[in-house]
């Protein structure tokens, strides 16, 4: 909303204005906010960091962003890595404003203003004023000829631009050089005289800092905006160099030196790691919870806060009204309810989970949310159930689940043999030897994946590899999907992709939230996957399941991964360890 | 005539109708068709042959079959017979025609084959049955029997769903079929008594509901002993000098082998004779042989016509003649398909596809968007890849086959160009060259999406994934106004020719520019070493060392540079197309003021043809007419053909289809992915590969009726005064062409209600002031491709003659002082 990009808080809610009064209103904002950017950008706004463990870039990526090396230079400096790129239609998965708050620093990778919009303009300049970092790649997209003149941008870059967004361009280019005062650049060797042929010409703001130059050329370029820093680099990756000429991209100093610019950046915010380590504080169930729970009294942000703070109390008491008159519970609450209260099942709730589904209940989510809790009980007489279940493809996620939390080693070979018939059922008829995305959206892949999270919890072996392996299929799945419905024409196909998309994304999201802690009997495997893991997704779950076993693994436990390949991993398991001394020094 | 020509036989077998429960009226030749069970009725209608014939009806969804009525009580012997189907049709105001298909189905011993009567086939004239012909061939003795067949197709996914009749239709009641109450047993079934109700014939007024209603079925037959079955010249387009032989099938229906004499002759204009030759064959008994013609075509262009007769002991027995078109380039006779295929998935479609285009005369194709990048790659290096523009799925498999299966058949293959680096292959080419792309006012024109870009080499590498690749144009635009731009262009195209055999291009986006500052246009090409090409190519700009160049003259060099690579590079018959986007004004003058007329004449100069995009949107039939006589004419001035792209309300519209056709053919354009020229209402893509050039040969001009001293006598309804034009041919000859269209009953393209085609006319009179007696000849598609000699009557200077039956559309070319009419040989 252009609304956004007026100098009130961003965070502040919409208040009920008559449709006039609110047109009127926000012409007068979009006009005002198109002349008046200097005035209208003042930090207004108290910034609440979120607690972190590790910095966090958000990267904007125009085209030829690849070429850049953008993604392989951040992670190597342990900083994990999300992002939003240029579509046909402006940026594709900008963040809430709300969210700017998760990140160290935002990278615009060759991005024109206008694709960004100027309310996301304006809650990057409060970001960087509260001290987050601004890293600004060049481009036909960017500077000048990005349309940042007059913008939020112009004024927070450390470097003067024309509106024309004038580019040098040569074919035998020029040799980049360090400026000799540079401290954050480390082993970036310019010996090999790295290149740029086509570079915007920009001269750096007087208080700003030069970093590298080529030829006479400003071409990194930072200074410190509010409480954060910004780095602006004045090169495009364009241009066809002669054949003896080494284009910076392709130097192999050029990651690091860009991954280390970013980091340079970063470290204005704050990460309060040790927030992000404490354990959440439970709120205590009011008074009337039992209301709550079984509905008498409809309040649903009431049940979402009593689902999140579960107590062994609540849940029992919960469960025995359940018990008492299951028919009671029929609406779409049960399932969450359900899924809250498994850590608290005690062996005794299975006789009545069982009695529940041998009657007739319909609906298919009651019946696998029943399944899942009769497995987290861990009584043997679930056993048969929840492997019976697992034959029947619409309760097979369920059962899996139901198995994985029953602690019993015995279901070990259904799950393998579950996870075996999802994947063969989501072949490609056409292509045998590949996987359909159509037939693995869906309940092949909730059941594949919860097989895999079963087989985990059950330390079985080589779960650890499948856990993850499954979870990078499901990401990619999702994307295909999700891309797939870039069409024209917005037919039944498309919306029908539309949802198998969706589905993946929540058994995706089911996967994150489930990553830790790492049992106890998978750790050591753990430990053996991140310490070599290179795919970048694969080492995202990885660093979930990291941060969620913070609580559960002492700080020598993470050393062997002090120096994992994966650079967020090896970070993370070092920040983890320095955060477990500092606790147990306390 | 120039149709097919039949035996005159003698010995026509008399049929009798047969029904399943009324007794037979035998007629000589002929069967009358009676009540056939339910969905059927007897009708009583003077204007059928024996007073009486029967109504079909044809219901709300689904399909229907009523008969069988039999065609003999005889078996009728191995031979070629004629099926004829005297019908006209009854439907309620507001139908949706479009759904409905019908045909006669013939049925016996070792054959099953269907004639449509389709209804815009049919004369809507309330009183008028219309004869539909069909050949049969029976290689066996059978009994027959036929079968009327009805099918309603279900809306199309695009259109919104709608009852096929605006009401719903009514049942054949018993009381309007009923006049007399027959004498029954009132204790028998109702289905009985509607059986013996529906015997009774009623009025045909009184048929309220939709239906076919039939006259006759007759069957003749035409050779009981041999016939040509095939004839078919290797290519359906070959350019002047090259080979095009022909090959004939001949057929012995007898027991015993058949000596006979194939004469092959090879026609063209409209009385002319190019090659003529006999061979004698034996065919075997029961069997067939195969002959083949040598022909190499002269320079004489436009339309011929191979023609097979079989003669036993001198006599013709049988003949069968097909039609190519000999041109250069092929624009001059080009009736262009659909070359708007993706191949993921359907390589299997390619040998249908390419039949279905030999079948219809389609002789130019284009690879739309084929290539990895518009302009900047046409030489895909993998064996799949998907095409810059939109993201198309294309094999190399599947391209060659295409071509090579198209080159098979002399259709020429032409490959799309757009100035933009598109897809993965042209936007890293774009990194590399950013002074050659398009600034915008932000970043550079140009549309991208980056993760799709990421998931290229994911999805291409499994082949489950191709279904799931959006349709997105991932492109930047090329700047036109720099030489380097055309050489790289020109650099692709002959490469991607050479290597895959494309015999044009054709740009969807024009190569013109913006006016640039001669300095700069003067270092380029001087730094290309192109001084002299460009003062060969551009002598009336190259001078200019100061200030700025045009438009036009940055627009022409481009062009002038980019054609002189094509013809020193693959020769004089490379074909060059535009989509030129002509403004629907009068002035050709393309949008932007970037470039004018002169630009346009330069393009148009040699052949090359002006594709119209901007047509598909015409929305009135008068709009698209006046457009099309303007901008035919602007391109023929030029030297130019003119393409139009198939008008998009048209499509699926039977009767929008069969004016679109006409409309196109008669105003001189040629047609541009045209996937339903048949079947029309004639069979126009076979006659304009015949008498094509009666429409396009660039020398005919447009002249007034009063200049031409055409008249049509009573011509309310009919189009023709805009459609006079003249020709002067060798030794002095004036040629008239002047075409009768008959006015389209709504001049929306889409009307609200359904579009009929117009009442058929009979006897219509054109007469013409001519100094010397001319020699008139009747041209026609409808419904098969003819040429009839009309006669002439005078009436003092001024000459007369009649079109016996005008459907749609007829022409009349009238030749002055000519002993037999077109050119010498």
């Amino acid at each position: 909303m252009k609304a956004d990009g007026c100098k009130a808080d961003l965070r502040s809610q919409p208040k009920r204005v008559p449709r006039m009064k609110l047109l009127v209103l926000m012409t007068v904002l979009v006009v005002q906010s198109s002349f008046s950017w200097a005035e209208e950008a003042e930090p207004t706004v108290d910034w609440q960091w979120v607690p972190s463990f590790l910095p966090r870039a958000f990267v904007i990526e125009g085209l030829w962003t690849d070429t850049f090396r953008l993604r392989e230079s951040v992670r190597p400096v342990g900083m994990p890595c999300a992002g939003a790129y240029r579509a046909t239609k402006g940026v594709r998965g900008m963040l809430s404003h709300e969210a700017y708050r998760e990140y160290s620093v935002i990278v615009l990778s060759n991005v024109d203003a206008p694709a960004i919009g100027d309310g996301h303009l304006l809650a990057i300049r409060q970001f960087v004023e509260a001290g987050g970092g601004l890293v600004v790649l060049g481009g036909y997209w960017a500077f000048g000829r990005g349309g940042y003149h007059g913008t939020p941008l112009a004024e927070m870059l450390p470097v003067k631009f024309d509106e024309r967004g004038a580019i040098a361009a040569s074919q035998k280019g020029w040799v980049l050089k360090p400026a000799a005062t540079t401290d954050w650049m480390k082993g970036c060797d310019f010996s090999a005289r790295p290149g740029a042929f086509h570079i915007h010409k920009v001269k750096a703001k007087p208080q700003a800092t030069v970093h590298i130059t080529a030829g006479e050329h400003p071409v990194v370029v930072s200074w410190a905006f509010g409480r954060g820093r910004v780095m602006a680099f004045a090169l495009t990756v364009n241009g066809e160099p002669k054949a003896d000429g080494l284009p910076f991209w392709e130097w192999r100093g050029w990651p690091k030196l860009l991954g280390q610019a970013v980091e340079w950046a970063a470290k204005g915010r704050p990460l309060h790691s040790e927030k992000a380590a404490a354990k959440a504080v439970s709120v205590p169930p009011g008074a009337d919870y039992l209301e709550i729970l079984t509905g008498e009294r409809k309040d649903a942000a009431a049940l979402r806060q009593l689902c999140e703070n579960m107590t062994s109390a609540t849940a029992k008491d919960f469960f025995d009204a359940w018990k008492e008159n299951p028919d009671r519970f029929a609406g779409e609450e049960l399932p969450a309810l359900f899924e809250a209260m498994f850590p608290f099942a005690q062996s005794d709730w299975s006789a009545p989970l069982i009695d529940f589904l041998s009657g007739a209940v319909v609906n298919v989510s009651h019946r696998k949310a029943a399944l899942v809790l009769l497995g987290a009980t861990a009584h043997k007489d679930g056993m048969e159930n929840l492997q019976n279940a697992l034959s029947k493809m619409e309760l097979a996620s369920g059962a899996s689940r139901g198995l994985g939390l029953s602690k019993n080693p015995k279901a070990i070979a259904p799950l393998k043999r579950a996870y075996k018939e999802a994947m063969q059922r989501s072949m490609s008829r056409e292509h045998p030897t590949r996987v359909d995305p159509e037939a693995f959206a869906g309940d092949n892949a909730d059941t594949a994946a919860e097989c895999c999270l079963a087989l985990y919890r059950l330390g079985s072996a080589g779960a650890v590899e499948g856990l993850a392996q499954i979870y990078a299929r499901l990401h990619f799945y999702r994307r295909i999907f999700r891309n797939s419905c870039k069409q024209k024409k917005w037919d039944d196909k498309v919306k029908h992709r539309w949802a198998q998309g969706k589905r993946l994304e929540v058994a995706l999201k089911h996967l994150q939230r489930s990553a830790g802690p790492i049992p106890e009997s998978q750790f050591s495997a753990f430990v053996k996957f991140a310490q070599s893991v290179t795919d970048p997704i694969k080492a995202e779950w990885a660093r979930l399941a990291m941060e969620q076993s913070v609580h559960e693994v002492e700080a020598d436990e993470w050393r062997p991964l002090h120096a994992a390949k994966d650079g967020v991993i090896a970070r993370l398991a070092r920040q983890l360890s320095t955060l477990q001394l500092q606790r147990r020094n306390k | 005539m120039t149709t097919d020509s039949t035996e005159s036989d003698t010995c026509s077998v008399l049929l009798l109708l047969a029904c399943c429960f009324v007794p037979h009226h035998a007629t000589a030749g002929t069967i009358e068709c009676g009540y056939a069970g339910k969905g059927s009725a007897l009708v009583s209608d003077p204007a059928a042959s024996q007073g009486r014939s029967v109504a079909v009806e044809i219901g709300d969804g689904g399909s229907g079959r009523v008969g069988p009525w039999r065609l003999s009580d005889a078996r009728f012997s191995p031979g070629l017979y004629r099926i004829g189907v005297q019908v006209r049709t009854r439907f309620p105001v507001g139908g949706d025609l479009d759904r409905l298909d019908c045909a006669m189905l013939i049925e016996g011993e070792g054959v099953s084959q269907s004639a449509p009567l389709s209804w815009h086939r049919i004369d809507s004239r309330k009183s008028n049955y219309t004869l539909i012909e069909k050949e049969l061939i029976l290689s066996q003795a059978t009994d027959l029997v036929a079968w009327f067949v009805w099918q309603i197709l279900p809306p199309a996914a695009e259109q919104r769903p709608a009852p096929m009749w605006p009401l719903k239709s009514p049942v054949v009641k018993p009381d309007t079929r009923l006049q007399i109450k027959p004498n029954v047993d009132e204790n028998e079934g109702d289905e009985f008594l509607d059986e013996l109700d529906a015997r009774s014939a009623v009025p045909a007024h009184s048929v309220r509901y939709p239906a076919y209603i039939i006259d006759q079925i007759s069957i003749s037959p035409v050779s009981q002993t041999v016939m040509v079955e095939d004839v078919r010249p290797d290519k359906v387009h070959v350019y002047p000098g090259e080979s095009n032989a022909v090959s004939a099938t001949v057929r012995n229906f007898r027991n015993r082998p058949s000596k006979a004499v194939l004469r092959f002759t090879m026609l063209a204009g409209l009385t002319e004779i190019l090659a003529a030759e006999e061979t004698e064959v034996t065919i075997p008994a029961k069997g067939k042989s195969a002959a083949r013609f040598e022909w190499t075509s002269t320079k004489l262009e436009f339309g011929h016509e191979a023609r097979v007769e079989v003669l036993v002991d001198g006599k013709v027995i049988h003949s069968r003649s097909d039609t190519f078109s000999v041109s250069s380039p092929i624009w001059k006779t080009a009736i262009q398909g659909s070359g708007f295929l993706s191949w993921h998935g359907i390589e299997y479609e390619l040998a249908p596809h390419v039949e279905s285009n030999r079948r219809n005369y389609v002789n130019v194709e284009e690879a739309f968007s084929w290539q990895p990048s518009s302009w900047t790659d046409l030489n895909p290096t993998g064996e799949h890849w998907w095409a810059g523009q939109n993201n198309f799925h294309n094999s190399m498999k599947g391209l060659r086959e295409w071509i090579s299966r198209s080159h098979s058949h002399g259709i020429k293959m032409i490959s799309y160009l757009f100035p933009t680096a598109s897809g993965p292959s042209g936007l890293e080419w774009a990194r590399r060259h950013p002074l050659l792309l398009t600034p915008s006012k932000v970043g550079l024109n140009a549309n991208f999406d980056i993760e799709d870009f990421r998931l290229y080499p994911a999805k291409m590498s499994d082949p489950a994934l191709w279904d799931y690749q959006a349709d997105i144009w991932q492109r930047v635009s090329l700047h036109r106004g720099y030489l380097k731009t055309a050489v790289l262009g020109a650099d692709e195209v002959i490469r991607s020719a050479k290597r895959f055999g494309w015999e044009g291009v054709r740009f969807d986006g024009r190569p013109t520019w913006g006016p640039m500052r001669s300095e700069v246009v003067h270092r380029e090409i001087d730094e290309l070493g192109m001084t002299d090409l460009m003062k060969e190519l551009v002598p009336e700009y190259y001078s200019k060392k100061d200030g700025k160049w045009t438009g036009s003259a940055i627009s022409i060099r481009n062009m002038r540079y980019m054609k002189h690579r094509f013809r020193t590079e693959l020769g004089p018959n490379f074909a060059i197309s535009s989509n030129y986007e002509l403004l629907t004004s009068t002035e050709p003058v393309a949008s932007k003021g970037m470039f004018g007329f002169d630009y346009f004449r330069s393009y148009c100069a040699g052949g090359s043809q002006v594709n119209q995009e901007r047509l598909r949107k015409s929305g009135s039939w008068s709009s698209l007419i006046g457009n099309l006589l303007t901008q035919v004419e602007y391109a023929r001035q030029a030297g130019g053909h003119h393409g139009t792209q198939s008008l998009d309300k048209a499509l699926g519209r039977r009767a929008s289809v069969t004016f679109m056709n006409v409309f196109v053919f008669a105003t001189g354009s040629h047609p541009y992915g045209y996937a339903s020229v048949s079947p029309g209402l004639g069979a126009y893509s076979r006659f304009m590969t015949r008498y094509g050039e009666f429409c396009w040969d660039l020398n005919l001009r447009p002249v007034t009726p009063e200049e031409s001293g055409i008249h049509v006598t009573d011509d309310a309804g009919l189009l023709w005064k805009r459609f006079v034009r003249t020709r002067d041919l060798n030794a002095g000859l004036k040629q008239t062409v002047v075409h009768l269209i008959s006015r389209p009953r709504s001049d929306r393209v889409v009307p609200e209600r359904p579009l009929l085609l117009p009442e058929w006319r009979k006897s219509v009179v054109v007469t013409k002031a001519c100094e010397r007696a001319p020699v008139v000849w009747l041209l026609s598609a409808e419904p098969l491709s003819r040429a009839d000699r009309l006669p002439v009557r005078r009436e003092g200077g001024i000459y007369r003659v009649t079109i016996p039956e005008h459907r749609l559309w007829s022409i009349l070319v009238w030749n002055e002082a000519a002993p037999e009419g077109g050119r010498k040989p």
